[in-house]
């Protein structure tokens, strides 16, 4: 759905285990809830999976599959257990979430998403329902908040915050698991730094398309008095740097807290953790300037 | 209104009428809708238009009232000794939370004390910060450092969390080294110092 949480592209590691765990999802996606919807598979929840196998402890086995994708060349696939399919039901959820509020909020494929929305239901089951109301009560207040045309960036991103912190509370208790206290706030903060990257990485598309998006309200002075829009949104970049270095920050200190639980996942999740989310902040955030220079 | 009428016109609290009224004349000329021609810049226009009459009206009613929960309390002094020590012990207690990680107790304990020293606003601008309410972290902080430029401790917290440098332009940690330009780069070196200077060693290109 988003795309931020997955490993850099690296001559040194080639990241077995997370793509073992994304290609688990897919295919337990495929199985649960049919082959289009493989599509919508996030790579944020593959990060997931990855947190709550290595929380568990859970033993490292990985067989090798060809799929419709790689069909001649096989693929490492974690092994699938109720974790995993739990995790594959949240990202449904979260889908479905997604596809109300685009449903509600944008005109463009509006039959298509409300096709795939009501078949999606028809295929749910009673996991997928009561991670689905959790997701449905959180996008509400956000529509809620999103209609009041809400320029608190910090209030605003602390409700997906907190929706990701139910969801984790919710998946961990479903597979008998019990998180430590840093692990919570860790997944509230993640949330808050997901939101906030994404709003401004959506930024200058939802100006232009006239879409709700805090940052607009936030820096309408900004908006108004600059001499063109570029140099508004360089200026706009510039200071939610700062938001999104002090998030970063914030969820390493979190991190480096529970890491020790890790053990061998600690490798992959160390690179997401302080190397993927640093790059994907400073990509963001010199988006604009970039872009003038060019 | 949410926010300081005062601060909205971008004029002290201590501003005289005229000063008000030149303030609000010079943002009616900077922000009226008309002024702009796409209809999303005369939406955000029209918002900024509300909030600058409000602010206005508030001043000019004499009611500047306020959200003071939000962000926007003016400090408050206390010439009272015992008040100004019994709330320094209290203080300390609430460094020690911070230090433990008690965040909810710390803020439980700072909005309970109403006389509110620049350690007030720096303790609370921290606790905000821990919270991820970082506009609500910067203005607390940002108080404190007013209240008493000569602390050090504040001002470096201040600069660390909000005036640090941005993520590098190539936060790359995996960016390749490319041996093509560095064997160029070599190749060049050994070139021009052949040329210069031959006596740095022996003409090993004898053809210059």
């Amino acid at each position: 759905m988003y795309g931020y949480l997955r490993p850099l592209k690296s001559p040194h590691h080639d990241y077995t285990l997370f793509r073992a765990h994304y290609c688990c999802l897919c295919k337990t996606i495929q199985s649960e809830y049919g082959l289009p919807f493989r599509a919508g598979l996030s790579y944020e929840m593959a990060f997931f999976a990855l947190l709550l196998n290595a929380l568990q402890g859970a033993d490292v086995s990985i067989r090798r599959e060809t799929c419709l994708i790689h069909p001649f060349r096989k693929q490492a696939v974690f092994k699938s257990s109720p974790t995993m399919s739990l995790c594959a039901h949240l990202n449904m959820a979260l889908l479905a979430g997604k596809l109300s509020d685009d449903i509600a909020d944008e005109e463009r494929f509006r039959p298509v998403r409300r096709i795939g929305l009501r078949y999606l239901e028809s295929r749910a089951g009673n996991v997928f329902k009561g991670y689905s109301r959790l997701v449905s009560d959180a996008y509400e207040s956000i529509r809620l908040l999103e209609g009041g045309k809400v320029d608190d960036v910090d209030a605003i991103s602390a409700l997906f915050g907190e929706l990701l912190a139910a969801l984790f509370l919710e998946v961990s208790a479903g597979s008998g698991l019990e998180p430590p206290e840093p692990m919570i706030h860790f997944s509230r903060v993640l949330g808050r730094w997901v939101y906030c990257i994404d709003a401004l990485d959506d930024l200058q598309n939802d100006f232009r398309a006239k879409r709700y998006n805090p940052l607009i309200y936030r820096y309408k002075e900004t908006l108004l008095s600059s001499d063109s829009l570029e140099k508004a949104y360089e200026s706009i970049g510039s200071q939610e740097a700062v938001r999104l270095r002090l998030l970063s920050e914030h969820i390493m200190s979190e991190y480096r807290l529970f890491r020790m639980r890790l053990g061998l996942y600690s490798v992959e999740i160390d690179d997401i953790i302080f190397r993927t989310i640093p790059c994907a902040c400073a990509r963001i955030a010199k988006k604009n300037v970039v872009k003038e220079k060019k | 209104m949410s926010q300081n009428p005062y601060k909205v016109l971008g004029v002290e609290e201590t501003a005289s009428p005229e000063e008000i009224k030149k303030a609000y004349t010079d943002m009616v000329k900077k922000y009226h809708p008309d002024r702009f021609k796409e209809d999303y810049m005369k939406e955000l226009a029209e918002q900024k238009m509300k909030e600058v009459n409000e602010a206005y009206d508030a001043i000019q009613k004499g009611n500047a009232y306020y959200d003071r929960s939000r962000s926007e309390e003016p400090p408050r002094y206390s010439t009272d000794r015992s008040a100004r020590s019994e709330s320094i012990g209290t203080l300390r207690d609430v460094r020690m939370y911070i230090h433990n990680r008690s965040f909810s107790k710390a803020r439980e304990i700072l909005q309970s004390i109403s006389l509110r020293t620049a350690e007030w606003y720096y303790l609370m601008g921290i606790v905000e910060v821990n919270y991820g309410n970082y506009d609500q972290g910067k203005y607390y902080i940002n108080q404190a450092v007013t209240m008493d430029p000569g602390n050090a401790e504040y001002r470096e917290a201040y600069q660390q969390l909000f005036a640090g440098t941005i993520f590098s332009h190539n936060a790359n940690p995996y960016r390749q080294h490319d041996p093509a330009q560095a064997c160029c780069q070599v190749c060049l070196a050994a070139w021009c110092l052949d040329a210069c200077c031959e006596c740095g060693g022996g003409d090993f290109i004898t053809c210059c």
